[in-house]
């Protein structure tokens, strides 16, 4: 079944003096099933950030549609926007946004209190989710408290306790070390296993070669796309930096390979 | 330094102000005001047309204790607002530290900003001075009653005052920042800002501490009268530990409060509740010792304008109740020379044309007595027995009057037994039937609740009179006399005066040369002249309570947008987050409008509380200047605290658009 389907997507920034216009979409056509892990990648400046806000519903296309299980986003009102966020979406991103107010449960609670649930419905949900992305042991520490890898994991914690149609992730891993971001990795891999549908925006192909798609984009519009099938996470490696090389119009061990290498994994 | 540096630093320095004018422009507004005002005051009181002067010495003593008690209370203020500021710019300073900026160089460039603020304030300061002193001085003369034609003067002594004094709390206050930043590393200043806050431990050893501090507080505000002779000390004590027992109690007691209420997970985990609550215990401790100063400030507003407002409206009755009659003139009662005194009084007030109106004449007979219960004991000073040890308390004037005094200054007919007498007492009624005099009873036929030559009030602490009246005069003579006093007594003329002002002050010098001249003179005494002295020192008061109401006003004020800018940069990323979690708008602002009014509320609740727990004080005290009127303090308070929560509303929508455009 597809979930969502993107079709003819296009938005135009206008500049807000001098009317200077900037296509940062141009024609984006894609649909993703029940189920599936996407990867979107591209380069800094190639959309993929007003994409991602496109299918947050943060942001509105200038043309074209989005439809979540068939339900066109533009048919939803203003003012219900932010309950359908809430109750469809889950968000995960580079920099957490955990609140500092909060201790890590509470922070995880939060879209279940905006929608009014009762506290002990809200327990019983979180027991397992804590329990398999390991932070049972935190929940009551504050996010200034506890590490980089852990404050993710209760971002993650916070996307999936609402049982989301769909998970939006953008650079989920940009702000983690190597040995978090592999753990964080596993859980997004495991999570997919038990159906849930993932989209991540990334740079990474450490991050993204875990994906079942990866989407390509250039210049605002989708210039290619893997799909994993049978291969392993090594062969899907060497396949998605060999589309970035051609993506970037050169070859990949003289140049993106070698910058890869420096940077330990992140491709910058 | 090489050449560069030279010119880097101040151009930093002067960036760095510009770029935080946000935070810099209202610093620096309130410390010119505070220059304008301590210079006012201190020109003023040095003054040399004031000093010769006759009741402008009043005015010169009150602008001296002004600008001393003023400047007591702005230094901490203005440490308080440094260290809000330094908190701000301390991300700034790490980033420069990183980029290669030495601590020396960092210290020059907090010295060279000192020195901007500090030299911009003043010259700001001065220009204000310059601009408002005089018109500001011909508003004293006229509220003090003294004449306009005083030329303002100022002297070099008062720039250099005010040079002196500014420049001590601004290197006192570069002295800090460097001593932070010198203590600490980059990378710390750098996320200095960013640091969540420790729990607060020992809670309810705080929470106690707070109800002990305020409840003492409190109860010596409430308990403190005029006549222990205690009440300034124990106004600055009450002072003391309220602002303390504030501090924990905004501290602490809401925190506990606001900990019970995350404990209870079915009002806490609530939409509405959720991020109030929570929000609001995060930035408790941080933001405590601000309320606790917009409190503090509130309250010393609404006081210094009880005060301030309670004294002018009262004068007039204060006037009344020490002059029931306009004019007073003692004579030594010999035989019936100094009865003239009428005659002649009389015919200068038809000269000067104003008209002699209610007049009463009587002689009184005075002793000092100890009196326990309705005994009156002899008043010995060189005695040694138990009584001697109460004489502060139990030592009154007792003044005897004869009947026939008394009937012809009431107009009535009263008579009396040879064993009874009526008595009033000018301050708490004497309360008993009898009265025992000279070891001998009387019976207290009436005791009267006024008389027409003197005020009763109850509440009155220096004028402790019973005044006794009995029918023989030879009783009386022979009483006084055993008790010490002097049995010819003293002869007491008093009447009201009608008429033109310049006639009535030319009559009462006139009056005054010819009674003095009178042998038998002893004292005399006029509404008008003390009504002169009043309004001298009132008006210098009030002018005081003016501006010491403004420059307070403008302390909360800026602590009050200071207090909306932490926070608007603090709940921006917050409020950010939260919408990408599924909140509305409108559930943000109904979120934002609720924790701001609980918090900002606050202060204001307690600033009330405050001011009508100390109004028991405001009371007492201004009871030694004879205000009595309490239901017009009362009212004053009333009108005060009305307008002063008004004025509270406004400065808070104000500086919440502050906050309002920072989160958006």
């Amino acid at each position: 079944m597809e979930i969502l389907q993107v079709k003819n997507l296009k938005k135009v920034y206008t500049t807000r003096f001098g009317g200077n216009q900037i296509q940062a979409l141009t024609d984006v056509n894609f649909s993703v099933e029940s189920g599936e892990y996407v990867a979107i990648m591209g380069e800094s400046g190639s959309g993929k950030t007003t994409l991602l806000n496109l299918l947050a519903s943060l942001d509105k296309p200038t043309e074209g549609e989005i439809l979540l299980e068939g339900k066109p986003f533009s048919n939803i009102k203003e003012k219900e926007l932010c309950s359908f966020r809430r109750d469809n979406l889950g968000f995960v991103f580079q920099d957490f946004n955990l609140l500092d107010t909060f201790s890590l449960q509470d922070n995880i609670f939060l879209p279940l209190v905006l929608q009014g649930m009762e506290y002990e419905l809200m327990l019983e949900r979180l027991q397992p989710i804590a329990q398999k992305l390991g932070i049972v042991d935190i929940l009551s520490k504050f996010p200034y408290e506890v590490s980089g890898g852990q404050k993710q994991r209760a971002a993650a914690a916070r996307a999936l306790i609402t049982y989301p149609k769909l998970i939006l992730a953008d650079e989920p891993t940009g702000a983690l070390d190597s040995k978090a971001a592999a753990q964080l990795l596993h859980i997004f891999f495991d999570i997919n296993q038990t159906g849930q549908t993932i989209i991540m925006v990334t740079h990474s192909i450490q991050a993204a070669k875990g994906a079942g798609r990866v989407l390509f984009i250039k210049d605002g519009s989708l210039f290619h796309q893997i799909y994993r099938g049978d291969a392993t996470e090594d062969m899907m490696y060497h396949k998605i930096s060999e589309t970035l090389s051609v993506l970037q119009g050169c070859n990949a061990d003289q140049q993106y390979g070698s910058v890869y290498k420096k940077n330990g994994g992140k491709v910058s | 330094m090489s050449k560069n540096k030279a010119y880097l630093l101040p151009r930093l320095a002067f960036s760095g102000i510009k770029k935080n004018l946000i935070i810099y422009a209202p610093y620096m507004l309130t410390m010119s005001f505070m220059v304008c005002v301590l210079f006012i005051f201190d020109s003023i009181a040095r003054n040399e047309m004031m000093k010769n002067l006759p009741y402008a010495d009043y005015v010169t003593m009150l602008m001296k204790v002004g600008e001393v008690l003023l400047g007591i209370i702005i230094a901490p203020f203005l440490f308080y607002t440094n260290n809000i500021l330094m908190k701000r710019r301390k991300k700034e300073f790490g980033l420069y530290s990183i980029l290669g900026l030495e601590k020396k160089h960092i210290g020059m460039m907090m010295g060279f900003e000192t020195v901007i603020i500090y030299m911009m304030s003043l010259c700001a300061g001065w220009i204000m001075a310059i601009v408002f002193s005089k018109l500001s001085f011909a508003i004293l003369l006229r509220i003090s009653g003294l004449p306009i034609t005083i030329d303002y003067t100022v002297t070099v002594a008062t720039f250099v005052m005010t040079i002196v004094y500014f420049g001590i709390l601004s290197g006192a206050n570069l002295l800090v920042n460097l001593l932070q930043v010198s203590m600490a590393n980059p990378v710390e200043l750098l996320y200095s800002s960013s640091k969540g806050e420790k729990a607060v431990k020992k809670l309810w050893v705080t929470t106690c501490l707070g109800i002990l501090f305020l409840g003492c507080g409190y109860t010596i505000a409430l308990i403190s009268k005029l006549e222990d002779g205690l009440i300034f000390y124990s106004f600055f004590l009450a002072v003391f530990l309220v602002v303390v027992g504030t501090y924990y109690m905004f501290t602490s007691g809401s925190i506990s409060f606001l900990q019970r209420m995350r404990k209870r997970v079915k009002v806490y985990y609530r939409k509405e509740n959720y991020i109030t609550i929570s929000g609001m215990l995060y930035r408790m401790k941080q933001n405590a010792a601000s309320l606790v100063n917009i409190c503090i400030f509130g309250t010393m507003i609404m006081i210094t304008l009880i005060c301030t407002l309670s004294l002018p409206l009262g004068q007039e009755a204060a006037n009344r109740y020490n002059y029931p009659y306009d004019v007073r003139y003692d004579f030594v009662n010999k035989e019936s020379s100094e009865r003239g005194f009428i005659k002649g009084a009389e015919q200068i007030a038809k000269s000067e044309m104003v008209d002699i109106t209610e007049k009463v004449e009587y002689v009184h007979r005075d002793f000092t007595a100890l009196r326990e219960e309705n005994v009156f004991n002899f008043f010995d000073e060189t005695a040694d027995d138990g009584i001697k040890k109460d004489y502060t308390d139990n030592d009154y004037i007792v003044r005897m009057l004869t009947l026939e005094d008394y009937n012809r200054i009431e107009g009535t007919d009263v008579k009396l037994g040879d064993e009874e007498v009526i008595v009033f007492s000018t301050f708490i009624d004497y309360g008993f039937s009898t009265i025992i005099l000279d070891g001998k009873e009387y019976k207290v036929k009436k005791e009267l609740q006024s008389l027409n030559c003197e005020a009763k009030e109850k509440k009155n602490y220096p004028n402790h009179f019973y005044y006794v009246i009995m029918p023989e005069e030879e009783k009386i003579k022979e009483i006084v006399s055993l008790y010490g006093g002097s049995s010819d007594g003293i002869y007491t003329v008093k009447f009201n005066v009608d008429g033109e002002k310049a006639d009535i002050e030319q009559f009462v010098d006139k009056l005054g040369s010819f009674g003095t001249a009178i042998p038998t003179h002893y004292a005399n005494d006029n509404i008008f002249d003390y009504a002169y002295r009043a309004a001298s020192m009132n008006g210098g008061l009030l002018f005081l309570g003016i501006f010491f109401a403004i420059v307070f006003t403008l302390c909360l004020v800026l602590i009050m947008y200071y207090k909306q800018i932490a926070e608007g940069l603090e709940d921006k990323q917050k409020f950010a987050i939260m919408k990408q979690v599924g909140l509305s708008d409108i559930e943000i602002r109904t979120t934002i409008n609720k924790q701001i009014r609980t918090v900002f509320f606050l202060p204001l609740i307690g600033a009330i509380l405050h001011t009508a727990i100390g109004l028991n004080m405001v009371i007492n005290m201004l009871s030694a200047l004879h205000i009595y009127d309490e239901k017009l303090i009362i009212s004053c308070a009333g009108i005060t605290t009305v307008v002063f929560a008004v004025f509270y509303g406004i400065s808070y929508m104000l500086t919440a658009k502050t906050y309002y455009r920072i989160v958006r």
